[in-house]
């Protein structure tokens, strides 16, 4: 075997070996490949456990070599560019920056150097001032903080520290002027103070206020981290914390628009990536909102009440921001508590003690509530964190207060569901459980993705943010009350009528405000009375979700089936209501993008007759119809395409699309029903009375036999209520008003 | 088997301006890939830095595409390895800190310093491994353009290329004294 082939048959091993995931069988692999004392054997093992880490340190390695390129890169640039103007060299103690002189050296930050400085006009005082880097270029920035100064000018709160002045003179680099704060930063002045986890919450709440009365005022801070949150202490012993830099970050982070200003805003983020939100770190996102803020009070949560920083330490290391922007993706955060309990401290008895507690009852303290307050604030969607750094705060008052905290573990509602399908107290895979796991699924996941719409929310959270206390209690009523609603139809399913009709008394689907979160509940109930054939229970569910809908992405909808199910309810029981909702449906979902749903809304629209300005509309839409690719059988798109022709007025045409479908042997017996109706209106539009009453006979015949159920080729298949609906109401049309009579 | 066109010998004449072109768009696309489009940034400098590292010295003919890649990537290797020891010898030199500085992120290059070394081994015990490494780590190519420069399969190359990495990896493992993987 040449040594060309000997790499060949290893890799080609190695990786037969990878790929098969279960170690004892690995292990068998092996035995059948090398001879019994073949050191080959031993040393491929060794390959392969060694696979996962080797390409960790790679990935790694990738990063570093990214950063070297980059810096070779840039200094190619530099020896053209003029070499930027480093405040360390030319800046101290004495010299003079416009009206302040600087006193001495205070700090030093990823983005600038701070000095205290005085200032003599208008008032003698001390300032601190910050001087940024190099590279920033200056013009920007001070764009950037002239347009935030009003706002920043707005602030008034004593635990937020006033930006008093920045400026950008021609030769030197720029600056910002701030109130000058003597304080130590949070986490050391807990630490210092020994204080325990009541009163480092205590604390955390006072810079939550101070950071809600600026997302009140339209700031975000966006560098949220302990060495901007400084502690005060008073001279009567008392202590609170003022957040510095409020509105520097915004004006700073610039977008790469130049080398250097790609350069320098990594190293800022080489500062303190613990505490920058997911969207703050990819560099693909553009839009900052509080929520990012909410990330980093988790971040500092955590710290406060474990010592810790959230990510593993294994995940900052050498890596670079990409790797760390991964990593930050895919690990789920570590509770807290259990991050304590790891042993991966060995200072816990330390840490303890500076809570004034052991190391036992800190971990018990901190299990539960606390452990879930944090991940909440903490999660990687920002629409699942708390949404306001108030209900954050507010949250842990509830924590302080030994009431039940809104953050929770996930999903009691998805529980349910599982528990459900682990009792299989239902047929495997009924459309009420199916029902049950979207309605869990959608209350519990991500609603607000919609990035339009959240910034719409973003709006909205700040104009309310004032009576956001009411607001919590009335959001924690509606979550028991959809909460409930779920478990209605849960208990519905299961015959425990007694029990869902009480918990039905307690929370009609009335008390419940029209919401996205909401319209998973209105949908279940409804669909649920459909089901069992009670239409006058599921229409008020159905009006109730029509105005929940309104908040949802219309795409959305478009996607799902609210929209036939609605339409044959309302066109079966309410038709003056049916034709309101047509309109605003004709008016909020053209034009549709998809085939598939151009059949849907083209059926829903044509349920029953339509003016010709409406059905003018819907011309894009029908057109759209003949590039349906096999996702929808043709006997469909045969019952809306007759439809189309039969409220055109095109009877011949209607009735040669009608026959076409009916002649498919698949046909499922609903839609046979439903174009057998078609067929009777076309046949008696031309004229053909005969044709037509033979038709409506065979189409009265189904909706009767069939009761309900579905059948396809003779063989009985899922069945959906609002097919058989779509039928009746045809059918009805068509002139038989009896056939609507129950069977 | 081997495809003729990549075997013919040719000179530098009607090779470079091609290679030229190809370590331009390589470099191009590197810069781009990491960090976005970016107008001031040339990635012609980094071909001329390449270019000279190769040492074209006189009458440099190259025998084929794989020849040449090969060179760029060594070139490559060269000026991160450099880069790296240089950055060590300056940061001998703790800068101080005072008062509110935050956490430095710690900037380290031993991974390229320490891949850079182990690949010597790992060339004189197993050359067409630590071929792949060479094209894929440092000259960045794809799978499929090694695949295509090197005459053999795409799976091929994802197989090696997989299996180099663990290689070396053991290697570096044995030489920082750390133990590789988890297992036995």
């Amino acid at each position: 075997m040449n040594r060309d082939e000997s790499v060949e048959f290893e890799s080609a091993i190695y990786q037969a070996a990878l790929s098969i995931e279960e170690t004892e069988a690995r292990r068998r692999f092996l035995d059948r490949i090398y001879a019994p004392d073949d050191p080959a054997k031993a040393e491929m093992w060794d390959l392969i456990e060694s696979t996962r880490t080797a390409s960790r340190y790679f990935s790694e390695a990738s990063d570093q070599k990214v950063r070297l390129v980059k810096e070779f890169a840039r200094e190619q640039t530099e020896s053209v560019a003029d070499l930027p103007w480093d405040p360390s060299v030319e800046t101290g103690a004495g010299m003079r920056l416009g009206g302040y002189r600087l006193i001495r050296r205070i700090g030093e930050g990823g983005s600038g150097i701070i000095y205290e400085a005085e200032q003599d006009r208008p008032v003698r005082r001390r300032v601190a001032v910050k001087v940024l880097r190099h590279g920033l270029d200056s013009r920007e920035i001070i764009a950037r903080f002239e347009a935030e100064r009003q706002a920043l000018a707005m602030m008034d709160h004593p635990g937020i520290a006033k930006i008093l002045d920045a400026s950008a003179p021609a030769d030197r680099n720029p600056y910002f002027v701030m109130e000058l704060v003597n304080g130590e930063r949070i986490t050391d002045h807990c630490d210092h103070q020994r204080l325990d986890i009541p009163a480092r919450i205590e604390l955390f709440i006072q810079v939550c206020h101070a950071i809600q009365h600026a997302h009140q005022k339209g700031i975000i801070h966006r560098d949220i981290k302990p060495s901007n949150i400084l502690v005060v202490h008073r001279e009567d012993g008392s202590h609170f914390p003022k957040i510095i830099d409020f509105g520097i970050a915004k004006a700073t982070d610039a977008r790469p628009l130049s080398s250097e200003t790609v350069f320098t805003s990594h190293d800022q983020f080489f500062g303190t990536p613990q505490y920058a939100s997911p969207e703050q770190l990819d560099p693909s996102s553009l839009d900052i909102d509080t929520r990012s803020d909410v990330y980093s009070l988790g971040v500092l949560l955590y710290e406060l009440l474990t010592s810790m920083p959230p990510a593993a330490p294994a995940d900052r290391g050498a890596a670079g921001i990409s790797r760390f922007h991964e990593a930050i993706l895919e690990s789920d955060t570590v509770r807290p508590s259990e991050r304590l309990r790891s042993g991966e401290q060995d200072d816990l008895p330390g840490i303890a003690a500076r809570r004034r507690t052991e190391p036992a009852s800190l971990i018990a303290a901190i299990r539960g509530d606390l452990d879930w307050i944090v991940l909440k604030a903490m999660e990687k969607a920002r629409a699942r964190r708390y949404q306001t750094v108030n209900s954050l705060a507010m949250d842990l008052e509830r924590y302080l207060h030994d009431q039940p905290v809104l953050a929770r573990p996930p999903g009691r509602i998805y529980l349910a569901g599982k528990f459900v399908r682990r009792n299989k107290l239902a047929v495997a895979l009924s459309a009420v459980i199916m029902l049950l796991l979207l309605t869990a699924l959608a209350v519990t996941t991500v609603l607000y993705r919609d990035a339009q719409r959240s910034r719409d929310l973003q709006v909205r959270l700040r104009t309310e943010a004032e009576d956001a206390r009411a607001d919590e209690e009335r959001l924690r009523l509606e979550a028991d009350a959809r909460a409930s609603m779920a478990r209605v139809a849960f208990l519905l399913h299961q015959d425990r009528i007694d029990e869902a009709d009480a918990l039905y008394r307690e929370h009609p689907p009335s008390t419940i405000g029209p919401s996205i979160e909401a319209a998973a509940s209105f949908r279940s109930l409804a669909n649920w009375h459909a089901r069992a054939g009670r239409m006058k229970d599921a229409l008020p569910c159905y009006r109730l979700l029509i105005q929940a809908n309104r908040f949802e992405d219309p795409a959305k909808i478009m996607q799902g089936l609210d929209l036939i199910a609605i339409g044959a309810v309302l066109a079966e029981l309410a038709p003056d209501e049916y034709r309101a909702y047509r309109s605003e449906v004709i008016d909020t979902y053209l034009p549709v993008e998809r085939p598939v749903e151009a059949e849907r809304l083209l059926k829903f629209c044509l349920l029953a007759p339509i003016s010709a300005g409406e059905h003018q509309r819907l011309e894009g839409v029908a057109g759209l119809i003949g590039q349906i690719s096999d996702e929808t059988p043709a006997y469909w798109i045969a019952l809306s395409t007759s439809l189309d022709h039969l409220r055109r007025g095109d009877f011949d045409e209607a009735l040669a699309v009608a026959s076409h479908g009916l002649e498919d042997e698949m046909i499922k017996r609903s839609c046979e029903a439903s174009l057998r109706a078609v067929a009777a209106m076309a046949a008696r539009g031309r004229g053909d009375v005969q044709a037509a009453a033979e038709n409506l006979a065979l189409a009265r015949r189904m909706i009767v036999d069939a009761g309900g159920r579905d059948f396809e080729a003779g063989h009985e298949v899922p069945a959906y209520w609002f097919d058989w609906s779509v039928a009746k109401v045809l059918a009805r049309e068509a002139g038989m008003p009896e056939v609507l009579a129950k069977p | 088997m081997e495809d003729p066109a990549t075997s013919l010998m040719f000179s530098s004449e009607q090779l470079l301006p091609k290679m030229y072109e190809e370590l331009r768009r390589l470099a191009s696309q590197l810069l781009t890939r990491e960090w976005g489009p970016s107008p001031t940034l040339q990635p012609t400098a980094l071909v001329h830095e390449a270019w000279m590292r190769v040492g074209i010295d006189g009458d440099g003919a190259w025998r084929s595409d794989g020849h040449f890649f090969g060179a760029a990537s060594q070139a490559m290797r060269r000026i991160l390895v450099d880069r790296a020891r240089s950055k060590l010898a300056a940061k001998r030199t703790p800068p101080a800190t005072a008062g509110w500085s935050e956490e430095n992120w710690r900037e380290n290059d031993d991974h390229i310093l320490m891949i850079h070394e182990c690949l010597r081994v790992l060339e004189r015990k197993c050359p067409e491994a630590a071929r792949i490494v060479l094209l894929k780590f440092y000259g960045g190519l794809s799978t499929a353009e090694i695949a295509r420069i090197e005459n053999m399969a795409v799976r091929s190359v994802e197989r090696q290329w997989m299996y180099a990495k663990a290689r070396l990896y053991q290697l570096i493992a044995e030489h920082t004294g750390s133990k590789p993987g988890q297992g036995s």
